[in-house]
C-alpha cells in the first residue's frame, strides 16, 4: 500500500459513522434506502435481530434523527413504521463511500 | 478480525437481508386465481351468451383491476414494506392496458370492427402487456403473455367453442405461473 492510498484510507475511515458501524443499524439504513417506509416486524426478521435489540438500534438511530416513526392501527394491531429521514439519507451515502473506499484500498472486491 | 474483513462480513450481511426482502414478494396467487376467473368467465360469455360481452368485459376487468390493487396495497401492508415507486410502476403498466383496450374499442366501434375480430385484438394486447410486464415488473407474468399471443390468432382455428378453447389455457398458464415459478420483482433485462 502506498502512502497516498495509505492516507486516503484513514481519511475513509476517518468518515465513518460510528452509529452505522453496527451491522443491524447499518443494513437498516440500507433496507430503508429504497423503500418509503418498512414496518418494525419485517425489519427484525431481515436483519435476523430479537424484539429487543431491534428497538434498541432503532432508538438509537432515531434518537440521531436518522429515521421516522410512524405508530399506526392496523387491523386493531399497533405497527410500527420506519422511514429514512434525509439526515439519514445523507449520512449513509458518506458511511457507504467511506466504506467502500476502505475496502477497495484493502483489495477485497 | 481486521477492521476491512469485518466490513465485508457487513456488507455481506447487508447484501443478504436485501436480496431476502427482494425474494420476499408477495406471492401473487389471488390475483392470478381472480384473473383466471374473470377471463374464463369472460371467454366463455363469448361463445355462450356473445350479446352480452360487450357489458361483461368492461363491468369485469374494471372490478379485476380495481380489486387487484386493493389486493396487492393489502399485500404490500402485510409484508411490512411500503413501496410507493413500485406500485406506481405496477399501476401505470396496468393502467395503460386498460386504456389501450378503451381505445382498441373505440376505434372498432367508429370503424364497424367485427366483435370477434376486436377480441382478437384485445387477446392480443394483453398478452403482449403480460409479456413486457414479465420482463419488467415480474418475470411470472412472461408463461401468460406467450399462451394470450398465441391464443388471439389460434381462436379462429378452434372449434366448437372457440374462445372457451383459447382461454381455458390462459387461466391455466396464470395459475402455474403463480404457482410454480419464483416470484421475482426484479426486471430480468
Amino acid at each position: 500500500m502506498t502512502k497516498a492510498s495509505s492516507e486516503n484510507t484513514s481519511d475513509s475511515l476517518a468518515q465513518l459513522d460510528k452509529l452505522l458501524e453496527h451491522r443491524s443499524r447499518l443494513g437498516a439504513c440500507v433496507l430503508l434506502a429504497d423503500t418509503d417506509a418498512m414496518t418494525f416486524t419485517s425489519l427484525k426478521q431481515l436483519l435476523k435481530e430479537t424484539d429487543g435489540n431491534m428497538g434498541a438500534h432503532l432508538r438509537k438511530l432515531e434518537d440521531m434523527g436518522y429515521v421516522d416513526i410512524d405508530k399506526r392501527f392496523e387491523n386493531r394491531k399497533p405497527v410500527t413504521w420506519y422511514s429514512l429521514t434525509e439526515k439519514g439519507r445523507r449520512s449513509l451515502t458518506t458511511h457507504l463511500n467511506a466504506l467502500q473506499t476502505v475496502i477497495q484500498s484493502a483489495g477485497i472486491d | 478480525m481486521q477492521p476491512t474483513q469485518k466490513f465485508e462480513e457487513d456488507v455481506a450481511f447487508v447484501r443478504e437481508a436485501v436480496e431476502k426482502r427482494d425474494r420476499m414478494q408477495y406471492n401473487s396467487i389471488a390475483i392470478a386465481v381472480l384473473w383466471a376467473i374473470i377471463l374464463t368467465a369472460g371467454y366463455i360469455v363469448n361463445d355462450f351468451r356473445p350479446e352480452i360481452s360487450h357489458l361483461y368485459w368492461p363491468i369485469g376487468t374494471s372490478i379485476g383491476f380495481l380489486i387487484s390493487i386493493w389486493i396487492g396495497v393489502r399485500a404490500k401492508r402485510v409484508e411490512g414494506v411500503a413501496k410507493r415507486s413500485e406500485g406506481a410502476k405496477h399501476t401505470l403498466h396496468w393502467g395503460s392496458l386498460f386504456f389501450t383496450i378503451a381505445a382498441i374499442v373505440f376505434i372498432a366501434l367508429r370503424h364497424g370492427l367485427d366483435g370477434w375480430v376486436m377480441g382478437q385484438y384485445i387477446t392480443l394486447i394483453s398478452g403482449v402487456t403480460w409479456y413486457l410486464g414479465g420482463l419488467h415488473l415480474d418475470r411470472r407474468f412472461l408463461l401468460p403473455g406467450v399462451v394470450c399471443i398465441a391464443s388471439a390468432p389460434a381462436v379462429d382455428y378452434l372449434a366448437p367453442y372457440p374462445w372457451t378453447m383459447a382461454g381455458l389455457p390462459i387461466a391455466a398458464s396464470l395459475i402455474i405461473s403463480a404457482l410454480w415459478m419464483k416470484p421475482n420483482d426484479k426486471s430480468i433485462v
